[in-house]
């Protein structure tokens, strides 16, 4: 279905958020018409906020749920910081979300959620649809419950179904406003509700009538578009952070010739992982819901031992927990990787908003020096690779490795592209065979990787713990020589791997002013704020860091290749802290700990702050 | 994993050659004596034990023992031990475990894997004391103990550990010492045999900081009168004689002596399917005034955990294919550029 | 991501399907109000107000039946000791209560539904209203407020397992 009846208005980007009671059903709408926009060819990414946990009481400020997506002709790489427009289906909604609406956006309005007692409960004293309270942004108002109920007239639906169907029509509406086609959302429908063909039909019918209602109104006077971006060819398909990783992991397990053992507890926002991975028993995946965090990590160390790749996944006060036992992991020199999905802290802090402060307890968070190799992924897609590759060094290292990723990746999506799994290669094991020649600590030279002999296999028999080990005989040993050569061992284990590692190439200008030094979830905002800053003719450059222990090679020295080095972050300063005291540079922070992610605005600020000066 | 084919090994091929070192006249030396002697009768191969322990004396234990061995950290062997026992449900998987250990700080693992039946053996090794960390009280001591961090006397009342054991679910709940050889050696063959978690309290001696803790019981003059050993199906009688035994008098036990007033009828039979009748003698743990009984106090057979698993996995595979990553990434909307 | 579309789908359904039926249930149906009910307390009409106030204190009731020949004549309630009595100079040993109280009320056989004695309470104004049998003995009352715990009974979630101050002051997220 196509809109001929309007002239046509091309832009570069658009910024929509989807806003009502959790009720209200804008996860489904959002992820409609972002389904429909991938197939027209944008880039895009999307942030879904629902209260996930707990409900809350209907119209009420805590029940709000909102999705938000930037589509756009470019690369872009974050949803967007300040919106278009913004669908506020009930008063609760516009409260929590006006603030980040630009000046002149506008706002779609179901009138019919707007009464005294959704005002009340939300805390507007009167109905800012009727007073001047909005007058900085384009309000339309409508009574999609009406006009739905119009639609549907002949049906005798009952008032809660008609109700139901109004999110259809806000959809329908804005995809009339962008251009967006029907059909995949028709599809959809028409498969998800089969078995309520009333629902089928009042779904459809709302979603036109809100495309109609577009076209025959005044308030528009075009249609805006966006074109198609340029993508690498392929076969795309829109992926979730925490899905993503889990992708990840099942390819390294067959990749490497191994099972998966995953255990993991409950918690806020890695949960997912555990739901997700459950769900593939047909891929041999054993799942385990551990009693606690503690003994989810102890019991992938057991399964490890007997030879499978062991996963375990949390967020902060989980990492907390698993101390002790990823000292021992470190101590036995076994392959396992810990996920960890930050979140806001400290303590319980906020569950559901995101940080990224548990660098330093990634890397020293343990008795004793007990280093272990700390991966971070940048993006939703890039969950995959980075969990690929989190595995890969854990096998073919003997190593353990902790992934970071946020609670702002673990629910984002954005396009990825599938990649052919004939094309991935192999990843080495170490695990022995042979019936003799086994020594439990012989470690290769090229990767101070131990033997992995595993019980069942015959004339392996050996015992390994957490005291310290003899060097050559991995025998309990106090032996204070020994003691400092195990230290300098289990560091050099970490170190070796920074020389299979890419060396750093930024990205922009390879020197100049501003090197931009990322990792994590501030990917997105970083590359659009420096492509802003070359456009208006500085020379900037952009490393963002997968690999934070060990650091890729030549690190230091492409540091000092520029005049300032910025690090944004969303912690008080723990990479900036890391790469001061390494490489012995002035390098500056950008730090935002607000449970939000960093805007490009900021970033762009203190970029040309830097540059100027 | 090797071949299921029954191997001739002997006490000697599960002694390792590490350097024994615990106290002398430690009753540990005792257990583990036993146990080499009946690894080998179980007929397996030696690679497929697993013996996995926590901190504590008795957690030395895999070092002296030629298997392979998992020396873990305080309290966590059974979920160590579960892992394993998931990733190779054929392993003999064996918790040595304290105490401390298993009922202080690893209480909460204890009462899980308890609970979800997996088919592994605890022996726990309870001196009632904590005897690394140079004797402080512990959760299975008598209440009142004076010990380095109860000078007036601990005011903590004890586990029961077999009541905690039952109370968790657990499906092979078993009492020995370790000084009693040939009993010893049957409840490890017995545990071994059960199809689920076993559990084995083994009372044992730790002469330098809670000597003559079971002194009643192993005392020669004594432990005819105060060891109560349980046989399923016979009567459970006790003392040099034969002349005394217990018997219910509403919902409780009572000792009875037989003669006059009491026959050999009026014994209770011990049936370990009783879960009732295991919950009363598990209750004599710390009671003066019953012998103590020794043996398999209960003992009933259901599914495990793995079984279970591995079930689903089957069936999974059998009804989706097997899983296949291609089909996977492409099972969502996709698009071409 | 799909455990949010899950989430949200259920809600939904949860919403659109909110006991619509209960309400009808709760009112019209065979619930008959003797199950409501609670016993009465009945007195002759010539009873006198010192004695019926005394019944009212020591028994923490509000509402006296009144019978002549052991037949239902009137009622008196709190509301009349309000309106009718307080403020006037009575001889409370003397006065009798046949003088003060509501005469031939409104009754309710037990078996009578909820809806009816709602009914009545709507439209005549009524707070308390007699139960008798089919030959006028008194056997019980209902009042407003054992309407009113019935109505909650049926709405457990919806009326008892309201958060305090319901729906003001959330306006942040759990997780955990």
């Amino acid at each position: 279905m196509t809109n001929k009846s309007k002239s046509k208005k091309k832009v570069d980007r658009v910024v929509i958020r989807f806003t009502g009671d959790s009720g209200d059903g804008m996860q489904l709408t959002g992820s409609r018409f972002t389904e429909a926009t991938a197939i027209m060819g944008n880039d895009l990414a999307t942030y879904p906020d629902y209260p996930a946990e707990i409900r809350a009481p209907a119209g009420s400020l805590a029940g709000v749920s909102s999705f938000q997506i930037q589509f756009s002709s470019d690369n872009i790489g974050t949803p967007g910081d300040k919106l278009d427009v913004l669908v506020a289906m009930n008063p609760a909604a516009l409260k929590t979300n006006l603030s980040d609406l630009k000046t002149s956006g506008i706002i779609i309005a179901n009138k019919a959620n707007y009464t005294n007692k959704n005002l009340k409960l939300s805390g507007w004293e009167f109905n800012p649809l009727e007073d001047d309270s909005l007058r900085d942004y384009r309000v339309i108002a409508l009574d999609m419950t009406r006009l739905v109920s119009n639609a549907v007239e002949d049906m005798d639906l009952s008032v809660k179904l008609i109700s139901r169907s109004s999110n259809m029509f806000a959809l329908g509406l804005v995809s009339w406003m962008y251009d967006r086609t029907l059909d995949s959302t028709i599809n959809f429908i028409k498969e998800k509700f089969a078995k309520r063909p009333e629902l089928v039909e009042a779904n459809i019918r709302a979603l036109k009538a809100g495309y109609h209602y577009g076209d025959t109104i005044e308030e528009f006077q075009h249609v805006v578009t966006v074109s198609k971006a340029k993508f690498k060819p392929g076969v795309y398909r829109n992926i979730v952070g925490n899905q993503a990783l889990c992708f990840g992991l099942i390819t390294a397990a067959e990749k490497a010739g191994l099972n998966i053992y995953f255990s993991g507890y409950p918690i806020t926002p890695a949960s997912d992982i555990l739901h997700i991975l459950s769900g593939y028993k047909n891929f041999r995946v054993k799942t385990f819901q551990a009693e606690d965090e503690i003994a989810a990590i102890m019991s992938v160390i057991g399964a490890v031992f007997c030879g499978d790749l062991g996963i375990t996944a949390t967020s902060g006060p989980g990492m907390a927990l698993k101390g002790e036992s990823l000292g021992l992991a470190i101590a036995t020199e076994l392959p396992l990787v810990v996920l960890n999905v930050q979140r806001a802290g400290p303590s319980t802090g906020m569950p559901t908003k995101t940080e990224q402060a548990d660098l330093f307890q990634a890397l020293f968070g343990r008795n004793g020096e007990s280093p272990v190799v700390v991966l971070a992924a940048n993006s939703p897609a890039d969950c995959f690779a980075t969990a690929f590759e989190a595995c890969r060094i854990a096998i073919e290292y003997m190593i353990p490795v902790v992934l970071l990723s946020d609670a702002f990746l673990a629910h984002g999506s954005e396009p990825w592209l599938i990649p052919q799994t004939k094309n991935i290669p192999k990843i080495r094991n170490h695990l022995f065979k042979k019936s003799n020649g086994f020594s439990p600590f012989r470690r290769e030279k090229s990767t101070l990787a131990r033997q992995w002999g595993i019980p069942g296999t015959k004339g392996l028999e050996h015992r390994v713990g957490g005291l310290e080990k003899d060097i050559e005989t991995g025998d309990v040993s106090y032996d204070p020589e020994n003691h400092e050569k195990m230290i300098n061992l289990r560091q050099q284990k970490v170190d070796i791997i920074a020389k299979d590692l890419p060396p750093v190439d930024p990205s922009g200008d390879k020197s100049g002013k501003v090197l931009v030094v990322g990792w994590g979830s501030s990917f997105g905002a970083i590359k659009e704020a420096v492509n802003r800053s070359r456009k208006e003719n500085h020379t900037v450059g952009h490393i963002h860091l997968r690999h934070l222990n060990p650091f890729p090679p030549n690190l230091g020295e492409t540091l000092l290749k520029y005049q300032n080095v910025l690090v944004p972050e969303m912690n008080s300063g723990q990479l900036l802290l890391l790469l001061r005291g390494k490489f012995l540079i002035d390098a500056k922070g950008l730090n935002k700990v607000q449970g939000k992610p960093i805007g490009v605005d900021e970033v762009y600020d203190n970029i040309i702050n830097l540059a100027g000066a | 994993m090797s071949d299921q084919q029954t191997v001739t090994l002997s006490k000697k091929d599960f002694v390792s050659d590490q350097d024994v070192r615990w106290c002398p006249g430690c009753g540990d030396y005792a257990i583990l004596s036993q146990v080499q002697k009946v690894f080998p009768q179980f007929g397996i191969p030696k690679e497929n034990f697993l013996v996995v322990s926590g901190i504590g004396c008795s957690s030395r234990f895999p070092y002296y023992v030629d298997t392979f061995g998992f020396h873990s950290i305080h309290g966590r062997a059974p979920a160590l031990a579960t892992g394993a026992k998931i990733a190779n449900p054929d392993l003999s998987v064996w918790i040595v475990t304290g105490d401390g250990d298993s009922m202080s700080i690893g209480g909460n693992h204890l009462i899980h894997v308890l609970r979800r039946n997996f088919d592994l053996n605890i022996l726990l090794f309870n001196n009632q004391v904590y005897g690394l960390t140079k004797g402080q009280y512990s959760p299975t001591s008598e209440i009142g103990r004076i010990s380095n961090s109860s000078p007036l006397g601990s005011v903590d009342y004890p586990f029961n550990p077999p009541l905690l054991a039952l109370g968790a679910g657990g499906t092979f709940i078993a009492r020995s010492i370790d000084r009693e050889q040939s009993h010893l050696q049957g409840i490890l063959k017995e545990a071994y045999m059960h199809k689920g978690t076993s559990f084995v309290e083994i009372y044992q001696n730790c002469w330098v900081f809670n000597d003559g803790a079971f002194e009643s019981l192993t005392e020669r003059e004594m432990k005819m009168e105060t060891q109560l050993i349980l046989e399923h199906g016979k009567p459970m009688v006790f003392g040099k004689n034969k002349d005394k035994g217990l018997s219910l008098k509403g919902s409780k036990l009572q000792v009875v002596k037989l003669g006059k007033k009491y026959s050999i009828d009026d014994v209770l039979i011990h049936d370990e399917k009783n879960k009732i009748q295991g919950l009363l003698l598990s209750e004599l743990s710390y009671d003066k005034k019953f012998p103590t009984p020794l043996g398999i106090i209960y003992k009933e057979e259901k599914p495990t955990y793995e079984t279970m698993l591995y079930d689903q996995i089957e069936k999974s595979v059998q009804s989706k294919g097997k899983g296949n990553l291609d089909k996977l990434f492409h099972d969502s909307h996709t698009w071409n550029v | 991501m799909d455990d949010f579309l899950d989430d949200e789908l259920k809600q939904m359904e949860e919403r659109e399907s909110l006991q619509e039926n209960t309400i009808v249930e709760a009112i019209a149906l065979s619930d008959p109000i003797e199950s409501l009910s609670k016993g009465c307390l009945s007195l002759p009409e010539d009873t006198s107000l010192r004695e019926v106030v005394n019944r009212f204190q020591k028994e923490n009731i509000g509402c006296a039946i009144l019978t002549r020949d052991g037949k239902i004549s009137g009622i008196f309630t709190e509301r009349d000791i309000l309106l009718n009595v307080l403020g006037k100079k009575l001889d409370f040993e003397k006065e009798t209560v046949k003088d003060f109280m509501t005469n031939d009320p409104q009754v309710l056989l037990p078996t009578d539904p909820v809806s009816f004695a709602l009914n009545k309470m709507v439209d005549g104004g009524f707070r308390n209203i007699p139960i008798v049998d089919g030959e006028l003995n008194p056997v019980g009352q209902i009042s407003i407020l054992d309407v009113v715990n019935h109505l909650g009974q049926y709405f457990h979630q919806e009326i008892l397992n309201l958060p305090p101050e319901p729906l003001r002051k959330q306006n942040r997220r759990e997780g955990g």
